[in-house]
């Protein structure tokens, strides 16, 4: 019997029609999802945990919120990672199409809106921290920074992915094209579940 | 060279067809229910609508831009639907979990 389901499988494409790469992928993304979930609920049950009297920390949650007007830094954000999406799907769209000063143009303005996106937030921490809050002074502070410092790693991570991308497709012209192009989808899948992350994020911490 | 006409191109492969015009409007979409989103707490301050309609408000709107990135950037609309589920199913988990936060540790906003 189980000769037979052996027999079954054909060598030439264990995934039955799937791409292994991109199952491997999603089942990956699915992970992060449970991942990033259990950070936001535990920052939604702790952020009313502030600072005793004693301690200099100036902010709660709607003091992160004021830091910068109503949002104005975050909002920025959402709007450069929102754009980098774009970015990134018409990069891909460029390799599909054969386009390969477009999947490169399109792959560098990606690149650039992560690297803009992180000096953003490397901006709002700082100002956080000059306010008294840490990631070891209350419990809004650290589930704050945790998650948003984990996204923030996800998006480092991802520049770089980028980049090591960008410069194989500019040492080996045509590496990517029509006809093979899994790793640039495999790249802008992860970017994207990035952005979708910030959607998240975005609304529940500082909208909410 | 990329439907096969030109002989001496250097890609042999059959190139897709382009949808950059739908990505664009895609990307308009979501920035305007981005707007709208910043727009609602700002104007909420008056508290023209009760704190729970205005977490409705969010969280819908949340939903919507996460449904349209999966489905036209991540390309889920169309792709696999093994895919999807991998996908879907904890984020459906997420939001459940999400709302039972809400409801244990904010009260408030019930």
């Amino acid at each position: 019997m189980a000769q037979a389901v052996v027999r079954d499988i054909d060598k030439n494409d264990p995934g039955r029609g799937l791409d292994l790469r991109k199952l491997g992928m999603w089942t990956f993304l699915g992970s992060e999802v449970f991942f990033f979930g259990a950070l936001v609920v535990t920052h939604l049950s702790m952020r009313g945990v502030v600072a005793p009297s004693s301690s200099k920390a100036n902010l709660d949650v709607t003091g992160v919120r004021n830091l910068f007007g109503d949002n104005v830094l975050t909002s920025i954000l959402a709007f450069i990672l929102l754009t980098s999406s774009l970015t990134m799907v018409l990069a891909l769209d460029g390799v599909k199409t054969n386009n390969q000063k477009r999947f490169r143009f399109w792959l560098g303005a990606t690149i650039a809106c992560g690297v803009i996106f992180l000096g953003g937030q490397v901006y709002e921490f700082y100002h956080i921290v000059h306010e008294g809050v840490t990631i070891k002074n209350m419990m809004f502070g650290s589930t704050f920074f945790f998650v948003t410092g984990f996204h923030g790693t996800h998006v480092a991570v991802g520049v770089v992915w980028l980049v090591s991308l960008l410069v194989s497709a500019i040492r080996h012209p045509e590496r990517y094209n029509a006809g093979n192009y899994m790793a640039v989808e495999l790249g802008g899948l992860y970017w994207h579940f990035v952005d979708l992350v910030w959607v998240l994020i975005f609304t529940v911490i500082y909208l909410i | 060279m990329a439907h096969g006409h030109d002989e001496h191109a250097p890609i042999e492969h059959e190139a897709h067809h382009s949808h950059a015009k739908l990505y664009v409007i895609i990307f308009f979409i979501l920035l305007v229910m981005t707007g709208i989103e910043i727009a609602i707490p700002i104007i909420n301050k008056a508290e023209i609508v009760v704190k729970q309609v205005e977490v409705a408000l969010l969280l819908g709107l949340m939903t919507i831009k996460g449904a349209i990135v999966m489905m036209f950037y991540m390309h889920l609309k169309g792709d696999r639907r093994m895919f999807g589920t991998l996908f879907v199913f904890p984020i459906v988990c997420v939001l459940l979990m999400m709302l039972g936060f809400f409801a244990l540790f904010q009260p408030e906003l019930w």
